[in-house]
């Protein structure tokens, strides 16, 4: 019967060194197969990079388990990450189950006073470089500052920040107490054995997401061999598209993992389609509470659709006015121009789109993709 | 980065320094939602076959 592997993660600092020999022995005792460089991840032949078999044995593992103290370990210029970090976003990077145990008192000092000097710096330099820090700016900016305490590696305040970033849970660790393993592993047997009888209904929902996918291949590539006549009810068919495109969060993004919710924007509440011909848009239809003009020069420069028309064709492009709190997704393609409104949030104004445009232009292309892309497709096949 | 354009009393240009609220705010972007969807569709299928390599290594018996 396979064993489950068990990698154990930590620097070889004073405190720990007793901890990891206990553990490895614990869980060998009940049957696992714990893996640790001082005891079994040799022979270090010569050759052999001891970082890239330690990462090797992260990946071969079931499970990931952590010990922080109040050392960081060793720290590769180059990848600016000590070993242990690095074992860390390894076993993340292969969706491994990660359990971190966390010295008690480094952990209280992290959450209660760390945490809060940390984001500070964080918000301060994103607002001047519009961009996330690098780990070797933060660690700088907390060796500097009297509040927090000397005696901690200030590089694991960023293990701490980018643990908690990922949504790691931090379990307690009290040196000198013991862990209930059998406690531990009794739970994660609960967690398998509740899912582990899905198989076959998890199975068959990813083969019926494979077979819509295809479908929806097979679709987007006829639709612009066809020459579809028109709408026999364009409001109708408006109405419904309306109906079918929500609203939600705007947020921005920094680095891999972080994000922060910014605002927000509502469902769509209106919709217009025009038809180009020669040098001007002509109202097709309206849903919603739209209040559409009849018709736009191509020359205005006032009017989104033209703007979008003069990006070339296909066009799709995000506009936002504060004096109607609105974002509007206008979409160019064939000879229709669909232009959807998103109630924006009572917070937005002009400065703050101004500072948030990308993550805007994100948040509303990304939410709706599959009926916007069917839709671009459907009124590009529209007979002119 | 991306500029973002402006268009107020007719005209179009760089939007600089503070703004009314009247005016039309833009960012032409590469990256469409088409983009986006073809992005999401490979993650759809590397998230089922990561799905599909996992249950095969929970279910394998000795």
């Amino acid at each position: 019967m396979p064993k489950t592997k068990i990698f154990i993660s930590s620097v070889n600092e004073d405190g720990l060194k007793p901890l990891r020999q206990k553990v490895y022995h614990q869980l060998k005792q009940l049957g696992h197969e714990p893996l640790m460089w001082e005891e079994n991840l040799g022979p270090w032949l010569g050759h052999v990079d001891p970082v890239h078999r330690c990462l090797e044995a992260v990946e071969e593992s079931d499970i990931y388990l952590l010990f922080i103290g109040s050392r960081a370990g060793t720290y590769y210029g180059n990848a600016m990450r000590t070993v242990t970090h690095m074992e860390f976003i390894k076993a993340c990077e292969q969706g491994k189950l990660i359990l971190v145990f966390a010295d008690i008192e480094v952990k209280q000092c992290y959450f209660g006073t760390v945490k809060p000097i940390l984001e500070q710096c964080i918000e301060k330099y994103v607002a001047s470089e519009s961009r996330f820090p690098p780990p070797t700016h933060l660690i700088e900016l907390l060796q500097a500052d009297s509040r927090i305490p000397s005696n901690i590696d200030p590089y694991v305040w960023y293990f701490y920040y980018d643990m908690t970033q990922r949504k790691v849970y931090i379990d307690d660790l009290t040196l000198g107490v013991p862990i209930d393993w059998e406690m531990y592993f009794s739970d994660l047997l609960r967690r398998g054995s509740l899912l582990l009888p899905l198989e076959d209904y998890i199975e068959q929902t990813s083969m019926r997401l494979e077979q819509y996918d295809d479908a929806f291949e097979l679709i987007t590539s006829l639709l612009p061999s066809m020459q579809i006549t028109g709408l026999e009810q364009p409001e109708g068919a408006l109405e419904k598209i309306r109906r079918m495109l929500k609203g939600g969060d705007i947020e921005q993004v920094y680095g891999q993992y972080m994000t922060e919710c910014i605002g927000y924007y509502r469902d769509c509440c209106a919709a217009t389609l025009y038809t180009l011909r020669e040098d001007k848009l002509y109202l097709d239809a309206a849903a919603g509470n739209a209040v559409p003009v009849p018709e736009f020069r191509l020359d205005d420069q006032s009017s989104y659709m033209a703007l979008t028309v003069q990006m070339g064709n296909p066009a799709e492009q995000i506009y936002y006015k504060e004096a109607k709190a609105m974002f509007y997704h206008c979409i160019f393609s064939g000879s229709k121009v669909l232009t959807l409104h998103y109630p924006a949030d009572p917070d937005w104004n002009a400065r703050k789109f101004i500072h948030y445009k990308e993550s805007v232009n994100r948040a509303i292309l990304s939410k709706n993709p599959l009926i916007i892309e069917w839709v671009k497709l459907f009124l590009g096949g529209l007979k002119r | 980065m991306s500029s973002v354009f402006v268009s107020k009393n007719g005209k179009v240009s760089k939007a600089v320094g503070f703004q009314p609220k009247d005016a039309l705010l833009f960012v032409p972007e590469e990256r469409n939602s088409s983009h986006i969807l073809k992005e999401q569709r490979s993650a759809m299928k590397r998230s089922s076959k990561q799905i599909k390599d996992r249950f095969a290594l929970a279910t394998k018996r000795a």
